[in-house]
């Protein structure tokens, strides 16, 4: 095609459909920078969609990131940019990014854009939608109460109880069981609330997308349930959004139909990942460890719109992968400080054998207060705490002198905390394939009762190893 | 997973290698004790042995011996249920020394643990032990410190007399002492002696352990056959020479015990240190490779910052 004709075809076109098109002039990578007439020249965050395509391949949207010269902006693919070609015509949609929302997403499996992926019929035109793009609920309408959500898992209801409509973030290395605590709080929590839950899966494997849709529909849960996946296999831009698509959807329930949402969101970090990975290919200059310059306010973005406000609320469980197993690392540094409840998953208990690997005092949560979770549990959790932190401090001691030269209160505090930690392992029910024991889910009221009994010494002469991998011990026996 | 900042890392290493220093000094003045203390225990076993070997001939050859309160019980041949047993606890002052406190507890504990409290006297010797059995709820009828190292009568003068008074009253029909018996270095085992009533039995099993196996002098104690069957002859008569060797016996061989125990006690202290050490020493390593992993990857991604933030500079400048 030569360029004379081209130019008249897409000026012709212009002035009949009033389209506004510009092309391309520049494409790195997923970044593609494009030229339109100066007056004509997109907002930051609107959507393009590229004309000129490899025969093939489906609807190729970009997102305006920045302005380079007058008429040049700089866009993000949320394709594979692979097969275009500088002078491809580009046009303007003149909004950004929608999703659509309401009752019909429920049951349904999309990508960022809204489009289903579930290989069922398509949604039907006069499904609302809305732009992925949105502030948080104002100060004045965010909730101010708080209330215990029970999980049936100890370690969590015990020792970082999770708020309902609030926050929740599984930090942890490389296989030390993340994903796996997710499904079993997916499992626990949607299954026995039976409300609306939107899972949001960024950058993770696409395996565990398909997993969780066959269980889900399988548990009879799939039907309250939406999902949006950008997983590994996207391109950068895709997992970059991924998690605005799927809050949208939530936020939908929440302040259109005064629901309460559980939001699920595997990884988070994928999302910070994908913002670097953009970052880089827009030209920022990185910050410290390479991340983007802007990473705090994009995770504050994200993060702040998921709130819970007085007539609906969004309790989200994100999970949140820790590179190198650094948790001072700036991606899981920065989303620390937005969560209620932090679960830290730990490779050192991992390594013991124990599931899930919580790390009971790296792990914490704004509910652990006695006006919130009452005097008693309070009580059990900080001792539980106490121990084993003192037995934390000891084992420097044990492993250089030996158990021999403990006190005996040391002796005995060492023997207790071993004991917590082993029970403070639960077999999973989504697990129960892996570890051929029964999933079990323990009330909260047990669970404290039972951790009483440990730390006042009730349960002295049980035999460590009968703790290991039990619900509750007496019902066992 | 631990957050590490090389601060607290640093801090590590730095009580890392106190710990070593004052494992390594605790050892070395480990060894000096032993050796001294050795030497006066191999020696004290010559006389303790020549003594049980009499006394064990004498009970074997002659018959009428005159009574004596050492050797009642032994007559009887067996223990008065009435009367109390007197269990004599021997551990150490200050610990550090590994299993060496914990195995005795245990043994005075199995031999204790069927007894009820009024069919028992507790004697505690070291602070060690002390604590342990005040703490758990034990009243001792005596308990002694510092009888640690090489020890002279002198020092023990109280304890002998305490038990030859209670002796004579007889109030016990038994008294079994608990100490470590030293082996060699390596090698230290808890034993359980009947110190009273005197019989047959004690001297041979307390023959058995003072005879050194291996290492120094184990080539000249040997138990030599016992010659002839005849009765011993004592002059001027066994009345007047048996109180006095009986009670030189008994009090020699509560003294050799506190020097068995002594030794082991600083066998076990070097070996405990010595592996202490060696743990420490071990620690240190990781711990500083963990450290140095930390700082080099600080300085390679600090370099990295810079080297990306200039070039990015340069490019904008360009």
């Amino acid at each position: 095609m030569d360029e004379e004709k081209n130019n008249q075809d897409h000026l012709g076109q212009r002035r009949n459909s009033n389209i506004v098109e510009g092309k391309i002039f520049q494409i790195i990578g997923t970044v593609v920078d494009i030229e339109f007439k100066e007056d004509e020249l997109p907002e930051i965050h609107e959507a393009l969609e590229i004309l000129d395509k490899p025969i093939g391949s489906g609807r190729i949207v970009l997102e305006v990131q920045s302005h380079l010269s007058p008429g040049r902006v700089r866009a993000v693919s949320l394709k594979p940019t692979d097969g275009l070609w500088r002078g491809g015509r580009v046009k303007r949609l003149n909004q950004s990014i929608s999703v659509p929302v309401g009752q019909p997403v429920l049951g349904r499996v999309f990508n960022l854009l809204g489009e289903p992926i579930d290989q069922k019929e398509n949604l039907a035109d006069s499904v609302a939608t809305a732009s992925i793009f949105k502030s948080g609920p104002s100060l004045t309408r965010l909730s101010a109460k708080v209330e215990i959500m029970e999980t049936g898992i100890k370690v969590v209801d015990l020792l970082t109880p999770v708020v309902k409509g609030g926050k929740v973030g599984l930090f942890g290395g490389a296989g030390v069981g993340k994903t796996v605590l997710l499904m079993e709080l997916i499992h626990n929590v949607a299954y026995k609330y039976q409300g609306t839950s939107i899972f949001a899966g960024v950058g993770e494997r696409t395996r565990e997308g398909n997993e969780l849709i066959l269980e889900m529909t399988a548990a009879g849960v799939m039907k309250n349930t939406a999902m949006i996946f950008g997983q590994m296999n996207e391109v950068p831009g895709a997992r970059y959004r991924t998690p605005l698509s799927a809050l949208t959807m939530a936020e939908h329930f929440r302040d259109a139909e005064n629901k309460d949402v559980l939001f699920f969101m595997d990884n988070v970090f994928r999302f910070v990942q994908a913002g670097s990975e953009v970052s880089a290919l827009l030209g920022r200059m990185p910050s410290s460890v390479g991340y983007q310059p802007t990473l705090a306010s994009e995770m504050g973005y994200l993060q702040e719109r998921i709130a819970s406000t007085e007539t609906g609320s969004i309790t989200s469980i994100q999970a949140i992968y820790v590179p190198a197993d650094d948790i001072t690392d700036p991606a899981p540094a920065t989303t620390f400080v937005h969560l209620d409840s932090t679960i830290v998953l730990s490779r050192e208990v991992a390594e013991l054998g124990i599931y899930p690997a919580v790390d009971p005092l790296a792990s914490s949560s704004t509910a652990l207060d006695q006006k919130i979770i009452g005097q008693r549990h309070y009580q059990v959790a900080k001792s539980v705490q106490q121990i084993m932190q003192k037995y934390q401090d000891l084992k420097d001691i044990i492993a250089i002198l030996g158990m021999e030269e403990l006190s005996e209160e040391d002796k005995l505090t060492v023997y207790r905390a071993r004991k917590i930690q082993k029970y403070l392992s639960q077999p999973f029910f989504v697990a129960e394939a892996y570890t051929g024991r029964a999933g079990t889910e323990v009330r909260l009221e047990e669970t404290i009762s039972e951790f009483e009994k440990l730390v006042n010494g009730d349960y002295d002469r049980i035999d460590e190893d009968d703790f290991y991998m039990k619900g509750v011990l007496t019902k066992d026996n | 997973m631990k957050q590490t900042s090389s601060r607290s890392l640093k801090r590590k290493i730095k009580s890392l290698a106190s710990f070593q220093k004052m494992t390594r000094s605790i050892s070395l003045t480990a060894a000096v004790k032993l050796r001294r203390v050795q030497m006066k225990m191999l020696k004290a076993r010559f006389l303790g042995y020549e003594l049980l070997l009499f006394l064990k001939e004498l009970l074997k050859r002659n018959n009428n011996l005159p009574n004596h309160y050492l050797f009642n019980q032994a007559a009887a041949g067996r223990a008065d249920l009435a009367k109390k047993i007197l269990v004599i606890v021997i551990a150490s002052d200050r610990g550090l020394a590994g299993s060496f406190d914990l195995n005795i507890f245990r043994q005075a504990e199995s031999i204790i643990a069927d007894l009820d409290k009024s069919q028992f006297d507790l004697g505690l010797i070291g602070r060690k032990a002390k604590n342990h059995f005040k703490k758990r709820g034990f009243e001792p009828i005596f308990a002694f410190e510092h009888f640690e190292n090489v020890i002279t009568k002198s020092d023990i003068t109280e304890l002998i007399e305490f038990l030859k008074r209670a002796l004579i009253k007889n109030i016990y029909s038994r008294v079994a002492v608990i100490y470590n018996n030293f082996y060699s270095v390596l090698k230290q085992k808890v034993e359980v002696v009947d110190l009273y009533p005197f019989s047959f039995e004690t001297f041979d099993r307390q023959l058995e352990n003072i005879i050194p196996r291996q290492g120094m002098f184990s080539d000249q104690t040997k138990v030599k056959p016992a010659v002839g069957r005849f009765e011993y002859l004592i002059e001027p008569s066994p009345e007047k020479v048996l109180p006095t060797v009986l009670e030189l016996a008994f009090s020699y061989l509560i003294y050799l015990i506190i020097l068995e125990a002594n030794s082991a006690e600083q066998a076990a202290r070097l070996i405990t240190m010595q592996r202490a050490f060696e743990n420490a020493s071990e620690m240190m390593f990781e711990t500083k490779l963990v450290y140095n992993k930390l700082r080099q990857g600080q300085i390679t991604r600090e370099l990295l910052e810079i080297i990306s933030g200039s070039s990015q500079l340069i490019n904008d400048l360009v």
